[in-house]
């Protein structure tokens, strides 16, 4: 902290944080009286590339489907992060709406290659893409704090291949997963962290040499020390009547960052009976 | 004399000519005709079919009929009549705005005090050449809550802006506005048909001691009323329909909340993202039906209060 | 204005005269002011297309906020293989042009660019409320950057191909049908024509699904086939123009090349295409600029077929890539826009002419 004392990195610690880096036109930041959250010049935090499930990992795993695979159940994890999100948006002003991304300081769906936020929660390929941006290499990588159980949980995507047993060309399939594999460019291009030790030691190295860093500015070991900690059940878990389920939960995701005033506990009673009947649908059929 | 003519012409058994012409135009009309029935006919046919089905195009195989489900479900989905009611809301804005505007525009520029007119002109019908995702993606900058131009002119002046395409209660006005940057076809027609308001008709009432709100209601009212009546047919039609625009602006939500989930748009998630093919078939036949009884209604209200100066 | 007219009732001498005199010259003068503000308003969105296409992005998205009306550049100070911005920063001596090295909230360290040996200078306040030294620069970079991101050399070339195609199409189909509607009578005719005006206003929507579902069926999707074979077709708004063109052109002009020993498609390609020229243009710039600007069916069919994408597709398509830069997004609406344009102006006066005869948007 400013002051020098040393306190425990929690979700609490976070948004104090992030809110004090959180600055307004006239240099004010969000915790300080008379900030104006109009004229934001710079935002705390933001998830970016996250749908509505992966912004709601923040606290552990969970998911909107109960553990009989049929219930419509948003997990309390989930409902924690959506309030948390929900009042950083609107309340601590500290977490960018859909409207602020969309401006010209936010530069959406790329904002923190903006410069303009503080810190972002984000995957690992996602450093394919800030190259371009105001930022260059002035960045670094940190772990995510422990939730309120004291567990940490770090989203995850286990990005696999598969081929289809309809398909029709299996085996041309496969050669092109071998190849995608073997490909160091095209690892690169791709940008997921790679399974295997040596790959990712390269992997690292590559990224050095991308963005001009020296070895040790950046601490690539918290990607290392984060793969035992997956959100379980995973956010991109099964979802009965997918479509219409992702499309309902894409509809949350709008109305959390582009309405102030709403009260979240009625927001997810009224998506969890709306994801009910979309649920019911799938398994009348 | 003509009536008898052709009356008599009629009564008569065709003649040769007469059969060869009638072939020949219609063989002229081939391709045509042809597009009208694989292109409309058939398509429409299909999708009527279609909405009496639960069709969805990944699970073709299980396609079964039922009946009006579809057609009831309409009246009992509430964001189907949400929808709706974001559809007539933007309609009920920009049906006056899309007839007035243009028309006010039009006046402008036929006014004989104005000068380079043609410049104006050119200037006004300029941005109805751009495309709409450009014009879109503009006007999302523009109008901006904290970087666009908009607001910070009216900072400039005082005022707080509101949030424009994300406030609820603005984004329907601010779609209108997008669209008035393409009145440009109707500013033409207005102003075709002003200057074909004949001079001697406004003398002849500046005589009778009629001012220039008597004038412009009593003589070029009537006469550019046929004028009118298409922009409203356009307005209506083109407002229930409304669809492009507005999906780049909010995305398959509707952003903000649910106010820019017009019908058409929710037809397209339906059908598109959601392969609910059936479903969709029948929003759009709704649609068309509602559609047609307006245009038949508009074109038989014509006769009552649109002035046409001949009869062909 | 004022001066000139009290001028002119000097010389007039007649009160009468003068007020006749200074409406004159008020009159149009209040009238282009009007119309100067009004279209100042509605060309807005354009000005801050230009201009934010044409100026520093990079330089101007750093600065965030309010940024010139004007395409213009930040300066900015090389220091030790650091670009620092240059800010105002008002001091006892003035407003000094000093570049910013450490931000602080409460207080920040310039350096003085005229005298960078001399180290940091420490100055209490907030640097966000300090402006940047604004200059107009004009760079085109953002255009060919946005080209070369968005591959625009191979938008073009798609987009024209498609528009073009499909007006030669057009052209030929709607003459034809537009012919048989001005010149023959045969039965049904009325209610064909009724028919055709209905295909303008009604909802066309009830026929998406099944012909997409139609061109992918027969193996049309990913391809330009179903943008390009409607034009065949003939479509309404095109063949309502040509059809009133030709019953303007005296029906003797045909009679004569008909016993001459001509034809109908003789006398229509020598006698009725010359004389309707005007009206062509218009429908070939309606069709062009409606093949050109179409959205949704590209979308439809070529959706995950990137090297055929037209320019909409591209727009949108950039839109929700990383990185948009204001200066990227506009410099490609820049893009985009030109052609139409020059387009337009050359034939403008065809293109409103076909406005007024068909009462129709397109």
């Amino acid at each position: 902290m400013p002051d020098g004392k040393e306190v425990d990195w929690t979700w609490a610690t976070l948004r104090d944080v992030a809110m004090k880096l959180t600055v307004d036109k006239a240099g004010k930041d969000a915790t300080q009286a008379g900030f104006d959250p109009k004229t934001t010049r710079q935002w705390g935090f933001n998830q970016q590339w996250s749908d509505s499930r992966g912004m709601a990992v923040l606290f552990g795993g969970g998911g909107i489907v109960a553990a009989d695979g049929k219930t419509a159940k948003v997990s309390d994890s989930y409902k924690q992060a959506y309030k948390w999100v929900y009042d950083g948006i609107w309340k601590d002003n500290f977490y960018p709406s859909g409207e602020e991304a969309g401006s010209e300081l936010l530069a959406k769906p790329n904002e923190f290659a903006s410069g303009n936020v503080a810190m972002s929660y984000t995957h690992s390929w996602f450093m394919c893409c800030m190259e371009g941006g105001n930022l260059k290499n002035k960045w670094g990588v940190g772990v995510v704090p422990a939730g309120p159980d004291g567990k940490v949980t770090v989203k995850m995507h286990g990005d696999t291949f598969s081929i289809m047993k309809g398909s029709k060309n299996p085996d041309a399939a496969f050669n092109v997963m071998l190849d995608i594999m073997k490909s160091k460019e095209l690892e690169q291009v791709y940008g997921g962290l790679p399974s295997g030790d040596a790959e990712r030691a390269a992997f690292f190295t590559a990224k050095e040499t991308q963005f001009k860093f020296k070895p040790g500015d950046v601490t690539w070991q918290v990607f290392l020390d984060s793969v035992p900690f997956p959100d379980v059940p995973s956010h991109e878990s099964l979802t009965p009547n997918y479509l219409k389920a992702k499309q309902r939960m894409q509809d949350f995701q709008s109305l959390i960052q582009g309405k102030a005033g709403l009260v979240m506990d009625d927001e997810i009673a009224k998506l969890e009976k709306d994801l009910q009947k979309i649920f019911d649908e799938a398994a009348a059929k | 004399m003509a009536t008898l003519t052709s009356r008599i012409s009629k009564a008569l058994p065709k003649s040769r000519a007469q059969k060869r012409e009638a072939r020949l135009g219609l063989t002229m009309l081939a391709p045509w005709l042809v597009g009208l029935l694989f292109l409309w006919i058939l398509p429409m046919g299909i999708s009527l079919y279609f909405s009496f089905t639960n069709y969805d195009p990944v699970k073709a195989d299980q396609i079964k009929f039922i009946g009006f489900d579809n057609f009831v479900r309409i009246f009992t989905d509430e964001v189907a009549i949400w929808s709706g009611f974001v559809t007539f809301r933007f309609m009920f804005i920009y049906v006056p705005f899309s007839v007035i505007m243009p028309l006010l525009i039009a006046l402008m520029i036929t006014n004989k005090t104005l000068p380079i007119r043609g410049v104006f002109r050119f200037l006004f019908y300029l941005p109805s050449i751009i495309p709409g995702i450009a014009a879109t993606l503009i006007f999302l900058r523009v109008f901006n809550v904290q970087t666009g131009w908009v607001n910070r002119i009216l900072g400039g002046i005082g005022i707080e802006g509101p949030s424009w395409f994300w406030d609820a209660n603005w984004v329907t006005i601010t779609l209108v506005i997008l669209e008035f940057w393409f009145i440009g076809a109707g500013m033409i027609q207005y102003i075709a048909a002003l200057q074909n308001v004949p001079l001697e008709m406004y003398e002849a009432a500046k005589v009778d001691g009629a001012g220039p709100f008597r004038r412009f209601f009593q003589i070029t009212l009537p006469l550019i009323s046929s004028v009118i009546f298409y922009r409203l047919v356009f307005a209506l039609i083109f407002a229930m329909q409304y669809f492009g625009n507005a999906m780049l602006v909010g995305g398959l939500s509707g952003n903000p909340d649910r106010n820019t989930l017009f019908y058409n748009v929710y037809l397209y998630r339906a059908g598109w993202t959601l392969n609910e093919m059936g479903y969709a078939s029948a929003l759009a036949w709704f649609l068309f039906i509602l559609a047609g009884a307006v245009t038949i209604g508009l074109f038989a209200s014509q006769k009552k209060w649109v002035f046409y100066a001949t009869g062909d | 204005m004022a001066s000139k007219a009290d001028s002119n009732l000097m010389s007039l001498g007649s009160d009468a005269a003068l007020a006749r005199q200074a409406r004159r010259m008020i009159g149009p003068g209040l009238m282009l002011v009007m119309a100067g503000v009004i279209i100042s308003a509605f060309l807005l969105p354009l000005a801050y297309m230009l201009t934010t296409a044409f100026r520093d992005d990079r330089k101007m998205t750093e600065a965030g906020g309010e940024t010139p009306w004007y395409p213009a550049t930040a300066a900015s100070l090389e220091y030790n293989g650091e670009s620092l911005p240059i800010l105002k920063v008002p001091t006892a001596d003035g407003v000094k042009n000093w570049a910013l090295l450490t931000k602080g909230r409460e207080d920040s360290d310039f350096i003085d660019p005229a005298n960078p040996t001399a180290g940091p200078i420490n100055w209490k306040g907030s640097w966000r409320t300090l402006e940047r030294d604004w200059s107009p620069y004009f760079t085109l970079d953002s255009i060919t950057e946005s080209w070369r991101r968005v591959n625009f050399t191979n938008l073009f070339k798609n987009s024209l191909f498609v528009s073009v195609i499909s007006v030669f199409f057009t052209l030929i189909s709607c003459t034809i049908v537009a012919y048989g509607y001005a010149r023959f009578k045969f039965p049904g005719k009325d209610i064909l024509f009724w028919v055709l005006t209905a295909t303008v206003f009604l909802p066309q929507q009830v026929t998406w699904i099944p012909l997409a579902i139609f061109y992918s069926k027969i193996g049309w999707s990913q391809s330009y086939l179903p943008l390009i074979a409607p034009a065949l077709f003939g479509s309404a708004f095109e063949i309502f123009l040509l059809r009133q063109f030709i019953m303007s052109i005296p029906k003797e002009m045909d009679e004569a090349a008909m016993i001459d020993g001509a034809g109908p498609i003789r006398t229509l390609v020598s006698v009725i295409v010359p004389n309707i020229m005007p009206a062509f243009v218009a429908a070939a710039m309606f069709h062009f600029f409606f093949k050109w600007n179409d959205y949704f069916w590209p979308l439809i069919m070529l959706s995950g077929k990137e090297d055929l994408y037209t320019i909409p597709l591209g727009l949108a398509q950039l839109n929700n890539t990383f990185g948009t830069f204001p200066g990227l997004a506009m410099a490609s609406g820049v893009i985009a826009i030109t052609l139409p344009i020059v387009i337009f102006i050359i034939f403008q006066r065809y293109f409103m002419l076909g406005n007024v005869v068909t009462g129709v948007d397109k």
